[in-house]
């Protein structure tokens, strides 16, 4: 296997590309390096590719998404500037007739554009004005299996590469090359295609070198005589949306939010803090109430939904890992006594996932299956609430799954340790970093990540780790709690930011150790 | 070597992807001196940004100022090669072409759109640009090169006719690094009051104090206005010469024709690349470059390979002048602008 690397070397340092719906993209997508090699192919041979370059181009576009190695960016400030707008013949006439109206003035037919800049920061994000090129480079990798068979193809594609001068704007000038090479580029992020949420980008389809050569053929016909022939978009055909994620930024699993509705219906149901541990076992017996009515095989529903490895006849529990649904009970985060929605006040909503990601369609059908059932008290059966499923984009939610992301992050509810820390700091934070590889985040981050800790909370709301001794499982009473304050970090220092939900530590399947972000991005 | 093959390896397929310069500047008045960079519109949204200096801020606490921008840099730079400008010392590179609109006189290097502007078009160049941008479409660049040159080093979009669109070939930009922002504060005071001598009605309708305030008939304060910036990082002007792309778009089929259209147009983007753009940039920005700091020139190769290199501005005229000599400039001429054909252009337009 090897790796077929076209590296792109934005010269100055800066790219201005934006992708649908006129956003700042980043990394720069893998059609818009196919469009520049389509450019570069045109301006050699117009519109007749020969045929080696047409299946040269046919055979890229038929690769799967490649992996995209770039560097650390920063966005820049967007500002409008205005533009000629290419209408001085409307000025030449007024200054013919010696006019000297508003048509005579050359600011008149101006026009306002936006421009937002995207620094590239080098690998080692050094200070953007002692960074040079060799930082600026991004690269997009595909696997071969075997070279020989394409060797014709990578030959074309080469020498395209290698002629390259501009991928986004026509400020972003580069320098382009590509090789087979053994290893991986060494730039400081890959962001890989997802079968999750992430950076959406365009990827060449198979008919994209076509598509692309109609459209800009449409485009140089686009005025006939006096009339103006409006060039549609580029076909769908031409690419497919691929949702890319950077290696450090864990999946954000698919997740169900609900919201507890009063069985009146008037008002939403809220519970105490301390109870959230009730409000999980309740949400789960309804999950595996209905998931049971709803046909699926017990051995799902027991491991899935109850999180039991053994039998049912079994004595001894057996874990089941990360993939099981985890019932996170969601207390509102309020502006009571703060400027900012700090306050943790009354648990009115709820999260179902599977840590674990991959899961979909089971947590697509718990959203449909639980919406508008009852949650039931164990003890008396008394109905103390209605579930209703909520859109992902409600704003409490966002404080959980914020969906931006966010560096900072501390508890609303303690963290159980895995393990006794004797109280000594050094196990302490061990013992904290320990819980976040459990759940799920790559060891790196773990180990960059800024810790803080202690037994009162970082927000107002929140109660002392006291007040859940007496509550969490008996399995678990032995372990401290406390409260904890996260700053995600690069290797360097810098900040991170990640995607929720963040629940660590021994109750994470039942919303003890929840996070909140902290500094939500607008 | 002579002159004239002085630079055939930026011309070759193997050459250097592009030249890069880092020149490190400074206001006149010294290092910590005060300037004046651009200010801007508004961000559609003006939350963003509300309008003024651009300046953007990194996490660590550093930041960039841009004090001329790609855009700008280039209106300053192209009328160099205007025969009125830099006494005419680069007027022999280009044919000088001008529409004559009424008393105006319009140089195809001041146009915004170059070969493509509309003034132009509304000339008789019109017949003569649209048979270039024709050209152009198929792959011939020598009849835009014969008339209008500077289009090809700067970039141009025909977006009123044929469409042909050719890539700019050089950036510049200027920016200040890790600035301290000012702001400054001013009162006008009238020669006389005029109210308070009974020179003018006293009143306290706003539409006339406004009024009076514009005639400068009363005090008006002004505070907090921009006041410029100190640059504790330094200013720097980047400039990025790109030759993958003048050997990939600047193209004529006869292989002898091309070699001369390449070195001509390649000697014309040094001129423009080399030119020193210091000086007078607008008020309170006057910038010379810095004598303590190094100035960096480099070759990058498309593999990220940076080599030195080091052409003086007089060398890259030297070069142009005898490269334009080989390939032998359009004719300069003066038309008048039509209006017979901005109306037809209108109509068209119109529907």
């Amino acid at each position: 296997m090897s790796n077929f690397i076209i590296s792109v070397t934005f010269l100055n340092g800066t790219f201005h590309g934006r992708c649908d719906g006129s956003s700042a993209e980043w990394p720069p997508s893998p059609m818009r390096l196919f469009q520049a090699l389509v450019a570069v192919a045109g301006a050699k041979w117009r519109t007749d590719f020969p045929e080696r370059v047409q299946a040269a181009f046919d055979w890229l576009a038929c690769q799967s998404a490649p992996d995209i190695y770039a560097p650390n960016f920063r966005l820049g400030t967007p500002y409008q500037t205005s533009v000629p707008n290419n209408a001085m013949d409307i000025v030449g006439r007024a200054w013919s007739k010696g006019s000297t109206s508003k048509d005579a003035q050359v600011a008149t037919h101006k026009a306002m554009k936006e421009i937002a800049s995207t620094y590239l920061l080098g690998d080692d994000e050094q200070h953007w004005q002692t960074s040079d090129e060799s930082s600026w480079k991004v690269s997009y990798v595909w696997k071969i299996d075997s070279v020989e068979k394409v060797k014709d193809h990578i030959n074309v594609i080469k020498e395209l590469a290698s002629s390259l001068y501009e991928v986004g704007w026509g400020l972003d000038l580069v320098a382009g090359h590509a090789s087979l090479e053994a290893d991986s580029p060494s730039q400081a992020n890959c962001w890989s295609p997802s079968n999750t949420a992430g950076t959406a980008l365009r990827t060449p389809r198979p008919h994209a070198r076509e598509a692309l050569q109609q459209r800009h053929s449409r485009f140089l016909n686009r005025i006939s005589g006096t009339t103006l022939i409006p060039v549609p978009p580029l076909s769908p055909l031409a690419y497919e949306v691929v949702q890319y994620r950077c290696t450090d930024d864990p999946a954000t699993p698919t997740f169900a939010a609900f919201s507890f509705i009063e069985t009146s219906g008037a008002k939403m149901c809220s519970f105490n803090l301390l109870s959230g541990m009730q409000v999980a076992g309740m949400l789960r017996h309804a999950a595996s109430t209905v998931a049971t009515n709803a046909g699926w095989p017990d051995e799902t529903v027991n491991r899935l939904i109850c999180g039991h490895g053994e039998p049912k006849e079994a004595d001894k529990h057996e874990p089941v890992g990360r993939e099981r649904f985890a019932y996170i009970p969601l207390p509102s985060l309020e502006r009571r006594k703060t400027p900012d929605f700090n306050y943790v006040g009354m648990i009115r909503r709820a999260l179902v996932y599977i840590p674990s990601g991959g899961r979909d369609v089971e947590v697509h059908s718990m959203r449909r299956l639980l919406s508008g059932m009852e949650l039931i008290r164990k003890q008396d059966k008394k109905v103390e609430a209605l579930i209703t499923a909520l859109p992902a984009s409600d704003r409490m939610v966002g404080h959980y799954v914020p969906p931006k992301g966010a560096s900072t992050w501390s508890t609303v509810t303690p963290v159980i340790l895995p393990g006794r820390d004797d109280r000594k700091e050094k196990k302490t934070e061990k013992l904290l970093r320990k819980c976040i590889v459990q759940a799920g985040f790559p060891e790196h981050l773990a180990n960059n990540a800024l810790l803080d800790w202690r037994r009162v909370g970082y927000r107002p709301g929140t109660e002392h780790v006291k007040s859940y001794q007496g509550k969490v499982p008996k399995h678990l009473k032995k372990f401290p709690l406390y409260h904890v304050k996260i700053t995600w970090r690069q290797a360097n220092g810098r900040p991170l930011d990640v995607h929720g939900p963040i629940v660590l530590g021994g109750g994470r399947y039942y919303g003890i150790g929840l996070f909140a972000a902290e500094d939500l991005k607008k | 070597m002579s002159k004239l093959d002085a630079y055939d390896n930026y011309l070759a397929d193997n050459g250097p992807a592009a030249l890069v310069i880092r020149e490190p500047l400074m206001s006149v008045e010294g290092t910590d001196g005060v300037i004046f960079p651009a200010t801007y519109a508004a961000a559609e949204n003006s939350r963003v940004f509300a309008g003024g200096y651009n300046i953007d801020t990194f996490d660590d606490g550093s930041n960039i100022c841009l004090i001329d921008s790609v855009g700008s840099q280039a209106n300053r730079i192209e009328p160099i090669f205007d025969d009125r400008e830099c006494d005419g010392r680069y007027e022999e590179l280009v044919p000088q072409l001008r529409v004559q609109a009424g008393e105006k006189e319009v140089s195809i290097l001041e146009a915004g759109h170059r070969a493509g502007d509309a003034l132009v078009r509304c000339s008789e160049l019109a017949t003569e640009l649209n048979a270039a941008f024709q050209a152009v479409l198929k792959g011939d660049c020598l009849p835009l090169a014969k008339s209008a040159p500077t289009s090809l080093v700067f970039g141009v979009w025909d977006s009123r006719d044929t469409q042909a669109k050719l890539p700019r070939l050089l950036t510049s930009t200027i920016r200040a690094f890790d600035v301290r922002k000012l702001t400054r504060s001013a009162q006008f005071t009238p020669a006389t009051t005029y109210i308070d001598d009974g020179l003018l009605e006293d009143t306290k309708d706003k539409k006339l104090r406004d009024a009076y305030s514009e005639r400068g008939f009363i005090h008006v304060p002004a505070s907090g206005s921009h006041g410029g910036i100190i640059a504790d990082g330094g200013v720097r002007r980047d400039a990025t010469l790109s030759l993958s792309a003048l050997r990939q778009t600047c193209r004529t089929t006869d292989p002898e024709e091309r070699k001369k259209l390449q070195r001509y147009i390649l000697g014309l983007a040094l001129v423009a690349f080399t030119y020193p753009t210091t000086g007078y940039l607008r008020q309170g920005c006057n910038l010379v470059l810095n004598p303590d700091q190094t100035r960096e020139f480099k070759e990058v190769h498309g593999n990220g390979e940076r080599k030195d290199a080091q052409i003086t501005h007089e060398q890259a005229l030297e070069f142009a002048q005898a490269a334009a000599k080989d390939f032998g400039i359009g004719e300069s001429k003066t038309v008048p602008f039509d209006k017979k054909l901005a109306k037809a252009d209108l109509k068209k337009k119109e529907k």
